[in-house]
């Protein structure tokens, strides 16, 4: 009972999942134009009111989330997985390997932010598998570098080398030993990843680089409203309320993971 | 000392020599032609061909690569498709803008952050530690997409203190300062509130309590110098996510930069343009990033000898 | 002006517990009371947890945030410390009481140059001479005179140098000099050698103590380490569990220990006279703090416990020699404090009682071969199961080495790692940790192998094993020479070949239950599996004294010296012929070590294993090892039995070595050997000898050239030019 549990934070995100998940089969209607509710405020019809083309606005805030969330779980996977084999592998091997993967990890980390996935979507042009493509080239890289420091930092440890002395094989040393031990701090790199992921997908849709129209996105949607601020600030504000909601309670976990990973590694340290 | 120097900045070589490889890459992976994708589907065959030699695409790829290496060594990034200025040119005109806007906001951030992290870190576990890192937490989770237009909104349209966009106005920079600088701000403050909490716990920390120092004395001339180094690296790997947000917050307030044009080129399908863009910006990150390491080599005694 | 300088009386300090349920608190100090007169050292003596440094912290009220003192007073020099402003206080720290910490390399800002945090403490607290002011000038001159002190060469260039620059014995050396800039009336210093080599230990402690003649303070040394007491100290509180439980002069104390876990701390202690016998134990563990104690605090542990133990929490009684000493003792209230010198004890064995009645056997804690555990509660062993196996060891002990068969045999051993620099990893370097080792097992014996941190003794071991490579020589075992064989080939020998690490803790995967641990070896080389794997397991937990229900549990939940324990069943579940043991007892105290020595012992003498022991410790070398071999800088520097080498050291290095280790028997302490600065870093090795820039007794040739080993005996060598041509004034 050190802090509050985090109910309202798991609680965002469930809805958030659930809401992506069910997406296809919950009666929305993102793309239908209604031109007489065009700009029209929020009423008990249309509880968000009606975007620049008369869309439900509430409509394609559920919508937006399932594209947040495909982005956000889909570049997450891509860039996790890849990543971490690859700079675990690095780590675990050594060698000119290493110094390879070092090479080329330090040659993607020289690209500030999401520059490179802003130029590599602007060339691949919009769409949601382009999306994922971009931001996991961007993406992969911090896992790799985590990874690889993970492995060897525990490489050097103490039951490796008795494991070695024992003659257990290099495989099995890697599977019992180093994985499940980089493991945890992976795992709370990834939370942050997705709240980064969702981000990164929203910002390249507001440039126009992201999921191509009419496709629902919370990006997009701000972008669409911004010349319509001073009329129908809710076209602006529901979206991005929706971004921060989400991304502040996706923080929040990865917050409560590490406090309780760190808890754990120091009680196991005592 | 020189060993090290040298060293770092033999590899910073390296990654730039990699960084350019990626970019010269970057136009080759355009799926089908490049050429197509750039004049439209509807453009005539001699047009095509035309910009196809201009851009030198029907060479092999690995005499275009020497050419264009050719061309980096004499600053030549080639020339815009728009208006056939050379591209070095363009971007000249826009970089001042760009580091302006990005110096602004780091010595923002810096001025926030600091401050803000060493209180929550002294009073730690109170209302005010409560508070600073709720606003860290919130600026954090905040894109600057979305806090630009709000921050036009409350300041342009509804106070109507500041200019919307745009950069030849007094007051001009500041929304897009703050913009950028928020995300950055919040980062940096909880990076220092962890820093200095750190070197709070450290041996030698006790050792200047034993001396009787006062908490104080004991902060400025013990735990800060400590906990601000590590800080130093990171800002200039945030730098990385500045320049990056930098790309739009320069839409959101049409500030007249490199990020601006960045995407502009994009949507204009000006590829060289493009590329010129990602290039400079690394160019320019990598370079941060060397000084403040060679800078945090002066600042720590450990690492200045050998 | 009165004798006793800082009084301390019912000091009791809580901290908050983290992770408790009950938000109670832990109770680090109770009641702790002392006395400590001008001018004279007292030692507060305890093992890990007993709240010694806790009360140092509180005396200078620089506890943890979580820390608090609930109660009692504390006076210096006649002024209530506690009672004082946190402003006040700040003046009377690093002032009239300075304090110096365990861990050097960590103590110092590692950004100020030494000089500079010198002369913050000159500058608050330095008191100029009449007619000069408290100028810049006047405190550079200080601090250059504080390093001097301290004996610190050149120290004018040293004040501008960086704490990194320095060595470990150096940076206490600044520390020292730091708590005297305030010319204090009392220094603390907690545990300020426990982190340094045995040689450093003895130039720092000589340092103190000089100092100490010379300026008149007080030392409080809070230590664990009963020979640095015996050494120092003029008198000596024994704390257990948050409680001072005995009060004496070092000499009273020393003839004889009057609590019960005073007398089995003693007795638990590793050295040549109890080679054949097994060492005292204490059963269990330090109960835990957070709750209030009905009874004695060492009672569920006490081979001496009562009935009323449990119920009554003892007072202080006299345990003084004659019954006439007793005439107090009624007096449950009577505090140690009214009688500075007197020898007080926490007990309810003293109640009207004397040493006859309390000790009856001897007055001293037996040190010899009648040394037997008494009562039920400390060893499974019994004195006369043992006494006949013991006159065998004995015997097999005495055999000359050669008539043992070599198992393994280490022939010009080199390790030597490479550095390297700059962007394409160019190697600039060698570190020639082990350069050149020649070394023999034999079955059922113990080589030990000696020196302090850096020498590369925990290289040797596991460049046999093949856990670093060698890059020279040979390793001959069962026909094949390890140094060449590849992974797959060494596979086959790694089932006899066997490791313990210092860490237990460190040494274990966090995530793997204490079933699996044990069993990983059966595993791997395919021994076992299955229900005789788990069956396996469980007889090697019993046979370790664990218990076969500790499978189903994860490391972090035992304590170290059952977590040393489950490492020494994970070595021995492959049967193996040898084990190295790199300092399995380094991390343990005395009373958890002594299990643990034990118990290899034990398994040396039921299976025949031969252990190449890793040290620092020479108790433990006299206590267990058959042969010994001294490492300096990469190599041997002599070789011989254990009886050779500790009775009759040749090297100079041995000697001084030897000379350096804290005694608790005055007859066995020898004439001091300074040794002067540090030890060479292996990566530049001094020419010829590499000892001879430190050597007392260098000659002008031992720069020339490392000398040969001269073979004195059957079973011995020393590398030293002295002993070339034999020269009857050595040695003598």
């Amino acid at each position: 009972m050190r802090r509050l549990q985090p109910v309202l934070p798991v609680a965002v995100v469930a809805l958030w999942a659930l809401v992506a998940l069910l997406g296809p089969w919950l009666p929305l209607a993102p793309d239908r134009v209604d031109l007489p509710q065009i700009l029209a405020a929020p009423s008990a019809a249309l509880p968000l009111g009606a975007d620049d083309l008369g869309r439900p606005v509430l409509d394609r805030l559920l919508s937006g989330a399932r594209t947040a969330f495909v982005v956000g779980v889909g570049v997450v996977l891509v860039s996790a997985i890849i990543g971490a084999l690859l700079g675990g592998a690095a780590g675990f091997a050594g060698g000119w390997f290493d110094l390879v993967v070092v090479r080329v990890i330090d040659v993607f980390l020289a690209f500030p932010g999401i520059l490179l996935a802003i130029a590599l979507a602007g060339i691949l042009g919009p769409g949601l598998g382009n999306v994922i493509v971009a931001l996991s080239v961007v993406g992969w890289v911090g896992y790799a570098r985590l990874a690889r420091a993970q492995i060897l930092s525990l490489k050097q440890r103490e039951h490796v080398t008795a494991a070695r002395a024992l003659g257990v094989a290099s495989p099995r040393i890697l599977l019992r030993h180093l994985l499940p031990l980089a493991l945890a701090p992976l795992v709370v790199e990834a939370t942050f990843g997705i709240a980064a992921a969702v981000i990164a997908e929203a910002g390249l849709s507001f440039l126009g680089l992201g999921v191509q129209p009419p496709e629902a996105s919370w990006g997009s949607m701000i972008r669409d409203g911004v010349g319509y601020m001073l009329v129908a600030p809710h076209l602006v504000l529901a979206p991005g309320l929706a971004v921060m909601t989400v991304v502040l309670a996706v923080n929040l976990l990865g917050d409560r993971l590490r406090d309780h990973l760190d808890v754990r590694s120091l009680r196991v340290a005592q | 000392m020189s060993v090290r120097l040298l060293s770092r900045l033999g590899s910073a070589a390296l990654v730039l020599f990699g960084v350019c490889t990626l970019v010269f890459l970057l136009i080759h992976l355009v799926p089908g032609d490049p050429v197509e994708a750039m004049l439209g589907e509807s453009a005539r065959p001699a047009d095509r061909e035309a910009l196809r030699q201009a851009l030198g695409l029907d060479l092999p790829l690995a005499q275009q690569y020497r050419n264009y290496l050719a061309g980096l060594a004499r600053l030549d990034l080639g020339h815009s498709l728009l208006d056939q200025r050379p591209v070095a040119a363009v971007l000249a005109e826009r970089l001042p803008a760009t580091v302006q806007l990005a110096v602004t906001a780091l010595l923002l951030a810096l001025l926030l952050a600091i401050p803000l992290g060493v209180l929550a870190a002294r009073k730690r576990g109170t209302g005010v530690d409560a508070g600073a890192m709720l606003f860290s937490l919130v600026g954090v989770s905040m894109p600057n997409f979305w806090l630009g237009p709000l921050l036009i909104l409350l300041f342009s349209l509804w106070l109507g203190w500041l200019p919307v966009s745009g950069s030849d106005q007094p007051g001009s920079l500041v929304l897009p300062a703050v913009t950028l600088g928020t995300a950055l701000a919040a980062i940096l403050a909880r990076m220092v509130r962890a820093s200095v909490l750190e070197v709070l716990q450290e041996d030698y920390i006790r050792t200047a309590r034993a001396k009787g120092l006062s908490e104080s004395a004991l902060l400025w001339r013990h735990a800060l110098r400590n906990a601000l180094l590590p800080v130093l690296t990171l800002v200039g790997l945030q730098l990385g996510a500045l320049l990056g947000g930098a790309v739009i917050t320069e839409t959101v307030f049409g500030w007249p930069g490199l990020g601006s044009l960045l995407v502009e080129s994009i949507q204009a399908r000006d590829y060289p343009v493009v590329q010129g863009c990602v290039l400079l910006i690394s160019v320019v990150y990598v370079a941060v990033n060397t000084a403040t390491d060679l800078a945090y080599t002066l600042a720590d005694p450990r690492i200045g000898v050998g | 002006m009165t004798e006793v300088l800082l009084q301390v009386e019912q000091l009791t300090t809580e901290l908050a517990a983290a992770g408790s349920s009950g938000g109670g608190a832990v109770r680090v100090c109770d009641a702790v009371g002392f006395d400590i007169r001008r001018g004279e050292t007292l030692a507060l003596l305890g093992e890990s947890g007993c709240g010694k440094s806790m009360t140092a912290l509180s005396l200078m009220r620089l506890l943890p945030l979580s820390g608090r003192i609930t109660a009692g007073a504390v006076r210096l020099d006649g002024t209530d410390l506690l009672g004082l402003s946190e402003r006040d206080m700040r003046g009377v720290r690093g002032g009239r009481m300075g304090m110096i910490f365990q861990e050097p390399q960590t103590s110092l800002n590692p950004v100020l140059t030494v000089g500079a945090q010198i002369a913050e403490a000159v500058q608050l607290h330095g008191t100029p001479p009449r007619g000069r002011g408290r100028s810049g000038r006047w405190i550079q001159d200080r601090v250059v005179e504080l390093l001097r002190a301290v004996g610190i060469p050149d120290p004018a260039r040293r004040a501008g140098e960086y704490p990194h620059q320095l060595s470990g014995g150096m940076k206490q050396r600044v520390m020292i000099a730091m708590a005297l800039a305030g010319d204090p009336q009392l220094l603390i210093a907690d545990e300020p050698t426990t982190a340094l080599d045995v040689t450093i230990q003895a130039q720092v402690l000589q340092l103190l103590k000089g100092l100490q003649q010379q300026t008149g303070m007080a030392v409080l040394l809070i230590t664990h380490d009963l020979g640095v007491v015996a050494e120092t100290a003029d008198r000596l509180a024994v704390m257990y569990a948050g409680q001072i439980v005995e009060q004496a002069t070092s000499a009273d104390f020393f003839a004889g220990p009057a609590h019960p876990y005073s007398r089995k701390l003693m007795e638990s202690l590793p050295s040549a006279d109890k080679r054949h016998g097994a060492l005292a134990v204490i059963p269990g563990r330090v109960p835990p703090l957070d709750r209030p104690f009905s009874g004695c605090r060492f009672v569920e542990r006490c081979f001496r416990a009562m009935d009323r133990c449990g119920e009554t929490a003892p007072g202080w009684y006299p345990a003084a020699d004659t019954a006439a000493g007793t005439k107090g003792s009624q007096d449950a209230s009577l505090d140690p404090a009214t009688d500075a010198s007197g020898h007080m004890v926490r007990c309810l064995l003293w109640e009207n009682a004397d040493v006859a009645t309390v000790w009856p056997t001897a007055a001293r804690p037996a040190t010899d071969e009648t040394a037997q555990p008494a009562g039920p509660a400390s060893s499974a062993v019994s004195a006369a199961a043992t006494a006949p196996r013991q006159a065998a060891q004995a015997q097999r002990d005495n055999r000359p080495p050669a008539e043992h068969p070599t198992l393994l045999a280490a022939r010009d051993l080199q390790v030597h790692f490479p550095i390297q620099r700059g962007l394409f990893r160019r190697t600039v370097g060698y570190v020639k940790a082990v350069d050149g080792v020649d070394l023999d097992l034999r079955p059922g014996r113990t080589l030990a192998l000696v020196g302090e941190s850096g020498c590369g003794k925990t290289t040797v071991g596991k460049g046999i094993l093949q856990l670093e490579r060698p890059t020279g020589g040979s390793i001959r075992y069962n026909g094949d020479d390890l140094a060449r064989l590849g992974d797959g080939a060494m596979r086959r020998h790694r089932k006899d070949l066997q490791i313990i690490f210092q860490d237990p803790f460190a040494s274990m995967n966090p995530r793997m239950l204490v079933g699996d641990i044990v069993g990983e070896g059966l595993q791997a080389l395919g021994i076992e599996r299955g229900r005789a794997a788990r069956r396996r397991v469980a007889e090697l937990l019993e046979q370790v004294g664990i218990g076969e229900q500790a499978m189903g549990r994860y490391p972090h939940e035992f304590s170290g010296g059952q977590r040393q324990r489950i490492c020494i069943a994970r070595a021995l579940a492959v049967e193996p012929r040898i084990i190295v043991c790199d300092e399995p007892t380094s991390a343990l105290d005395v009373s958890v070590q002594a299990q643990i020595l034990n118990l290899l012992k034990q398994l040396q003498q039921d299976l025949g294993l031969s252990y190449l022991f890793i040290t620092h410790d020479i108790s433990v070398v006299a206590y267990l090892a058959h042969e010994v071999a001294v490492m300096y800088l990469g190599r041997i520097v002599e070789r011989g039995t254990t009886a050779e080498v500790l009775d009759d050291p040749r090297h100079p290095y041995t000697r001084a070595l030897l000379s350096a280790v804290p005694m608790v028997e005055r007859a066995h302490r020898r004439r001091r050997i300074q040794l002067d600065g540090d030890m060479p870093s292996p990566s530049d090795p001094p020419a010829g000898c590499h000892f001879h820039p430190r050597c007392p007794e260098a000659l002008p040739g031992c720069a020339a050239a490392y000398p040969d080993a001269v073979h004195l005996s059957d079973s011995r060598f020393v590398r030293c030019v002295r002993d070339r041509v034999p020269n009857p004034e050595v040695g003598a």
